[in-house]
Formats: C-alpha cells, sequence, structure tokens
C-alpha cells in the first residue's frame, strides 16, 4: 500500500509542478517575499523592522500558497477525471483512499516546500537584520525584544460577576437612565461593556493592581541576557495622547520590588524589562500602576485583552518559528484536503468556486458569530426564524473553523511571543489529521461510487 | 469451468442530470468468456462494446443484471490484481517518459523495484519502444502511445487482458506483432477480450466472437462455426499437379455443376506488406520512433502456475 501511496504521491508532485498555478504560485511567493522586506517600512526602529518583516512574509506566504493550495488540489482530481486519466489509475488494484492519500501528500510536500522557502528567506533577512545598524536601538534590540521568545502570563481574572452586574443594573435604573420594564438581560451587553471600561480606566493619582501568578519553572529560561518585561496597551482619556504614569513590580515570594520612575507613555504597547532577580520562579507578582497626572480628565485606559501581561522568556526562537510554520502547513494541509474533497465531486471550475466559497463563509462566519446581536422582541416570525438559522450556523461555522483560525500564529511570533507546543500540536491534530482524514474519507467514498467511466461526467 | 467474465442480463442506461433515462447503452447481455480464450466483442459504432468494457473493468455500474470477473466482482480489489487493459484512447500521463510510465503502474501493483526495472527493459523491447524509453508519452505518436498503452497493460503479467480497439493507431508491422502477442499470450493460458472495428484482426485471433448492435448481443459462436459456408466446398492444388487452368475449369464444370470457380489464390495485403517491409529491413537500419520489436518478455512466457495466479509482483500484491 505505500508503495501505491509514494508512486502516487511522486505523480501528484509531478503533475503540479508542471501547472501554471504552481509556477504563478512559485513566482508570486519569491516575489513576495523578498519585495515585501526590501521596501516595507516599518516605525524605523530595528525591532519595528524585524516585526514587520516576520508579519507580512509568512502572512503573504500564506495567502499565495493557501490560494495556490485550494487551486492546485483542485484541479489535481477533477482534471484527471476530465481527462479519462484516473481511469487507467481505477483499474489497477488501487483503493480510492490511497489515490486520495497519495494526493493529498505529493501536494502536502510540495506545501512544505514553499514554507520551508519562506522560512529561509525569512531567516536570512533576519539575519542581516541582527547584524546591521538599523535606527537607533540597533540590532540587539531585535534579538531581545523580538527574536527570543516570551511566554505571556495574564493577570488573575478581572471578570465581571452577577453581582456586579446586578448592581449596576439596579444604579442605572435608580438614576433613570433604563427605563422600567427593562429586562436586565436585554440590557446586559452594555452594562457589562460600561463595566469594564470604567475598570480599564485609571484616574488622575487614582493606582491600579494586577496580580500574576507565576507558574513553577516558567523563569528556566530567563536570566541576563534574556530579560523579563511588563507588557501593557495604554491609551490616554483625553486628547493628550500620553499618559503619565509610574510603575511598581513587587514579588511577595521573592521578597523584591522594582519601581520604574514617572515617565510619559504615547498611546500604544509599552513594555519595560524587569531585572531577571525579581521574579520568582513559583509564585504571585503584583503589577501597580500610579496615574500621575493632575489633569482631571486625564484617565489612563487599559483596554488591552490582556490590560497588562508579564512577559517571560520561553524556548528559542526556531522552535517558536517551527510551531508557527506547522500552524501555517496544518492549514495548508486542511485547504488542500478541501480542495481535493471538491474535485473529486465536481469538475474543476466548480470544485475551485465551491471552495473558495467555503473558505470565504468560515472567514465571514467568523465575524457573523462573534458580532450577532439578538433582534428586538418585534421583528416578524419569518425575520426572527431566519436571524436564529443564521445565528445557529454561524456557531457552526466556528466550531469547526476554530481550529483553523487558531493554527495562525503569525502575530504572536511577530509580537515576540512564544507559540506554544501545544497549540502547534493541537494545530496538527485538527487540521492535519482530523479534518483531511474527514475530508479524505467523504472524498475516497464518492470516488469509489463515481462512474470514472464517464469522462468529465 | 468457472468462466473468466460472466453476465447476466447486464444493463446500463445512462441518465441525465434530472436522472431521467436518456441512452440504453447495454441491454440484457448475457456473456460468457471462457478461462484461456481469446474473445471477440464485435459491433459497429455506439453498439455498447466499449460500455461493456467499462462495466467488466468496474468503471461504470450496472443499472441491471450482474458481471462475475474472474469469479468476483469486477470493482474488486483483487479482481484489479488480475486484469490488463488497454483502453480506445490513450489515458496515460502525458509528462512521465515511456520508462517512468511502467515504473509507475508497475509500482501500483506492488511489484519489487528490481522485478519493476526488469519487466520494464522487456516490455520497452518487446514494443519497440526502448529507443523511445526516455521520452515523455506526451511526445509520442498515437502508435506509440498505443504500444506504451499495450506495454502497461502487460505489466503485472495479468490472468485476464482487455484489449479495447489494440491495432488502432498502428502500422501493419504493429498490428502482426499485436496479433502474434495475443496468439502467445492466449497458449499460455490467458484470457484476452478483444474488442475492434479491424473484422480481419478478429479474424485471426479469436477463438470466439459476439457481435453487439444498439447495446443487444446479436451473435455469439466459435469463429469458424459462424463464417463456415457449409454449402461450399474448397480444394486447392499446386498449379503443376492442376494443369491449364481452363481446363481444368471445363472438366470441373462437367462434373459438378456451372457454379464451379477455379482461379489461384491470393494472400493477405498484410502478409504482402510485411513481407516487403522485412526485405527491405535486411539491408537498412532501422527508421527513428519504432525500433525492433523484441519478443514476448520472458515473464510473460513462463508457463502458468496456476490458471489464475498470476506470477511475480501481480501476485504479491
Amino acid at each position: 500500500m505505500l508503495s501505491r501511496i509514494t508512486a502516487l504521491a511522486v505523480l501528484a508532485m509531478r503533475a503540479a509542478v508542471r501547472s501554471r498555478v504552481f509556477v504563478s504560485t512559485m513566482v508570486a511567493l519569491c516575489v513576495m517575499i523578498v519585495w515585501v522586506p526590501l521596501n516595507v517600512r516599518g516605525d524605523g526602529t530595528a525591532a519595528g523592522q524585524a516585526r514587520i518583516l516576520i508579519h507580512y512574509t509568512l502572512a503573504l506566504a500564506l495567502v499565495v500558497a493557501g490560494t495556490g493550495a485550494v487551486w492546485t488540489s483542485c484541479s489535481a482530481v477533477s482534471q484527471e477525471i476530465e481527462s479519462g486519466e484516473i481511469r487507467l489509475v481505477a483499474v489497477k488494484p488501487v483503493r480510492a483512499f490511497e489515490v486520495w492519500a497519495g494526493k493529498w501528500l505529493g501536494l502536502m510536500a510540495l506545501n512544505s516546500l514553499l514554507l520551508l522557502l519562506t522560512a529561509a528567506v525569512l531567516c536570512v533577512f533576519l539575519f542581516f537584520l541582527t547584524r546591521s545598524s538599523w535606527g537607533g536601538d540597533g540590532p540587539s534590540t531585535v534579538r531581545e525584544r523580538v527574536l527570543t521568545p516570551r511566554r505571556m502570563y495574564e493577570p488573575v481574572s478581572d471578570a465581571v460577576t452577577e453581582e456586579a452586574f446586578l448592581d449596576e443594573f439596579t444604579r442605572l435604573r435608580e438614576e433613570g437612565e433604563i427605563q422600567p420594564g427593562v429586562t436586565p438581560e436585554s440590557v446586559r451587553e452594555p452594562i457589562m461593556q460600561r463595566i469594564m471600561a470604567r475598570r480599564a480606566a485609571v484616574g488622575p493619582g487614582e493606582s491600579k493592581h494586577w496580580t500574576i501568578n507565576v507558574p513553577a519553572g516558567a523563569m528556566a529560561w530567563a536570566g541576563e541576557r534574556r530579560k523579563s518585561f511588563i507588557g501593557f496597551r495604554v491609551a490616554s482619556a483625553s486628547w493628550a495622547g500620553r499618559v503619565h504614569g509610574e510603575w511598581k513590580v513587587s514579588s511577595p515570594a521573592a521578597d523584591g520590588e522594582w519601581t520604574v520612575p514617572a515617565t510619559d507613555y504615547a498611546d500604544g504597547y509599552h513594555m519595560i524589562d524587569l531585572p531577571g532577580s525579581l521574579l520568582p520562579d513559583g509564585g504571585a507578582v503584583v503589577v501597580t500602576y500610579l496615574n500621575g497626572s493632575r489633569d482631571e480628565s486625564d484617565a489612563a485606559v487599559f483596554s488591552g485583552k490582556p490590560p497588562v501581561a508579564l512577559l517571560v522568556p520561553s524556548g528559542a526562537f526556531a522552535a517558536s518559528l517551527a510551531r508557527t510554520l506547522a500552524g501555517m502547513l496544518s492549514l495548508l494541509a486542511v485547504l488542500t484536503a478541501l480542495g481535493l474533497c471538491a474535485g473529486t465531486i465536481f469538475s474543476f471550475p466548480v470544485a475551485a468556486f465551491a471552495s473558495f466559497s467555503m473558505v470565504l463563509i468560515f472567514l465571514l462566519g467568523r465575524y457573523q458569530g462573534a458580532s450577532s446581536e439578538p433582534l428586538p422582541p418585534d421583528v416578524g416570525f419569518m425575520m426572527a426564524f431566519a436571524e436564529g438559522v443564521g445565528l445557529r450556523m454561524a456557531r457552526v461555522v466556528n466550531m469547526v473553523g476554530g481550529p483553523v483560525f487558531r493554527a495562525v500564529t503569525i502575530a504572536q511570533l511577530a509580537d515576540g511571543l512564544a507559540v506554544p507546543v501545544s497549540r502547534a500540536v493541537l494545530s496538527v491534530l485538527f487540521l492535519a489529521g482530523l479534518y483531511p482524514t474527514a475530508l479524505g474519507a467523504a472524498a475516497s467514498l464518492i470516488l469509489s461510487r463515481r462512474e470514472l467511466g464517464e469522462r468529465g461526467k | 469451468m468457472e468462466p473468466a467474465v460472466k453476465t447476466r442480463g447486464l444493463t446500463k442506461v445512462f441518465a441525465d442530470f434530472w436522472c431521467r433515462p436518456r441512452v440504453r447503452a447495454v441491454s440484457g447481455l448475457d456473456l460468457d468468456i471462457v478461462r484461456g480464450e481469446v474473445f471477440g466483442l464485435l459491433g459497429p459504432n455506439g453498439s455498447g462494446k466499449s460500455t461493456t468494457i467499462k462495466l467488466l473493468l468496474g468503471l461504470l455500474h450496472p443499472s441491471a443484471g450482474s458481471v462475475e470477473v474472474l469469479s468476483r466482482r469486477p470493482d474488486d480489489v483483487a479482481t484489479k490484481k488480475l486484469i490488463g487493459y488497454l483502453p480506445e484512447e490513450s489515458y496515460l500521463y502525458r509528462y512521465l517518459t515511456a520508462r517512468e510510465t511502467l515504473d509507475f503502474y508497475g509500482r501500483l501493483f506492488d511489484i519489487g523495484a528490481r522485478q519493476r526495472a526488469e519487466r520494464t527493459e522487456q516490455l520497452l523491447e518487446m514494443v519497440g519502444l526502448a529507443q523511445a524509453a526516455d521520452r515523455p508519452v506526451g511526445e509520442f505518436s498515437k502508435g506509440m502511445a498505443r504500444r506504451i498503452g499495450l506495454a502497461q497493460a502487460l505489466i503485472n503479467d495479468p490472468a485476464l487482458l482487455v484489449l479495447d480497439e489494440p491495432t488502432s493507431g498502428l502500422d501493419p508491422i504493429g498490428c502482426r506483432q499485436i496479433k502474434d502477442l495475443i496468439v502467445a499470450l492466449a497458449k499460455r493460458g490467458k484470457t484476452i477480450l478483444l474488442c475492434s472495428h479491424l473484422l480481419a484482426d478478429v479474424e485471426d485471433v479469436c477463438d470466439r466472437i459476439a457481435i453487439l448492435y444498439n447495446g443487444r448481443l446479436r451473435a455469439q459462436g466459435r469463429v469458424k462455426d459462424l463464417l463456415r459456408e457449409s454449402a461450399r466446398v474448397r480444394i486447392t492444388l499446386p498449379s503443376e499437379a492442376a494443369g491449364p487452368e481452363e481446363k481444368l475449369e471445363e472438366e470441373m464444370r462437367r462434373r459438378f455443376g456451372p457454379e464451379v470457380e477455379v482461379g489461384h489464390p491470393v494472400i493477405e495485403l498484410e502478409s504482402f506488406f510485411l513481407d516487403v517491409v522485412q526485405k527491405a529491413r535486411e539491408g537498412h537500419e532501422p527508421d527513428s520512433g519504432v525500433g525492433h520489436e523484441a519478443g514476448v518478455p520472458e515473464y510473460l512466457r513462463e508457463t502458468a502456475a496456476g490458471p489464475y495466479v498470476p506470477r511475480g509482483g501481480g501476485g504479491e500484491c
């Protein structure tokens, strides 16, 4: 069986390499991964350039390779059926799933090659970036901020309790902001958002604490050259565009405290260096922000998710890059499987249309599921029914597509965050294992039932 | 003995998109092809020959009736291990060379690398494509594509060989070679199903034939029985013994009546053509493209160990 699958895989590779789509994909990819780093300018710093380089190169490679994968896989089976070539294979002792697996493996080998090429070019550019005197921060910042992956530890959950929600609801009703007769459920979402917004703001002269639990063994990769950071996204509530404040990080377990003097922070994302000896290898860390502004309207808003995070070195960049590539390859695996499945059922143009439509539905379904709000009770039955069906479909699409979106960790890698092994493993299991197996089983069943003697039927 | 191919009431109706019956290509076909015989399937265009073959190979599913090939269902993998198929058109991968083509199909039968290489070389020699072994099949002429198609049909040493228009596109030498090969394979106990428009080809090699028309079986039997004119007798004599032609004819008419015909027998055009080419070749180099064909490969000439247990890789699948 392996011999047959290998033979079919090699054949699929050779057929794909000869196709114009693959050649176009290769050319587009080469142009993208070379042109983009040379022409895109970031914020003027070497670290910013490295982030953009990683993000754009990998994201464009994923889009180009993904489009090529769907297109090539759609034609792999459908055009063989249309040309009749598959007949000579079908009369040989080859099972339908072997045909499918051979094609999938062959195309996946090509996808791997494309991603490896991208990764190689990216590494070459990053290598030169860490050895150039870019901007004012230099190569060491690139190594420290981007090429040292860090694991993110979030503060203890600050979720809004039911009690806090009801208190707020009662207060708003007493103040007349909520009309009598309005139920708590109908205004839950805006009230929750209001509470969260209030919690995110730190007024002038006020301070806010976040407690972050650091698990044992988390500091294994930390050291003098591999620093930990406090990362936060802040915005000013006034027109100033800057906030003024002091940070204090203390660790009761390590009996240490670190204070960052009052500084101006522009709206955006910031990272504060922490001394390696401050953080305990297991235990709580308390992070405090004191708003030093005197202007009453100058509140600092920590709206990030999470608002503040402890970033601890974890693993090597190469490992995180490999996991990101594994996630990307897993995504290509499911796209290839989708294209092959569609190509088994439909002719090439229909298969390509169906596959790209599916991808679009998943992309849109994600936003539909995330943004839909309940309809007011006075809409008609048909409208409510259609909305209900749409929402349920969006939920199904989100459930199925969830692992697909979680597989893409390019942004984390570019932001200097470690890509966890578990995430890469889950991506591989779901997207390169479970989903292609399900699609392959369906396609094999159809292929074995299909009358291949009729050309292009 | 269990027939190699057995169909009962085999019917194939092609339907349109809405599943409405469109064409009845094969209708109630009862066919028995005995193991070890060369069976010819004849009929005009659209008579259902190719559809019947596709049904026997599992490429189409019957609308009604039953099919058994080598005592199994045609879409059974175990059945496919024992079948070689030369389709009417070349469905070969155009970008593979002749050698790669044979190697690829050999791998689908799980034939070991060494045996595959040996068979590939032998088959390339047999079909006269050794010189063109490393050229892509897409560059081949129709005749050359036919030859490589035949070679791939034999890579697994099949027990049942299905040949759809095997001599189509071949020159007379190629036609002769195919017919010789069919005869040689038949002597080895292989079952051959031959589908052709060229009645002379069928007549030369087939033991039995069936004639289809409009999807129905119109005639079936041994070629000799079907073609024999029982009401007439032919006598051949050496010219010297017969004497002058006019005198012999007069003598015979006087004895047997006015319907007697006397004349010289003529050889077939194919034999005459081959004779001329053979004489020309004795003094010249072969032309480009198809070279000299070798005989039947060694592995196809071996005596069968059992009626339907293929040797080598074909049986090891």
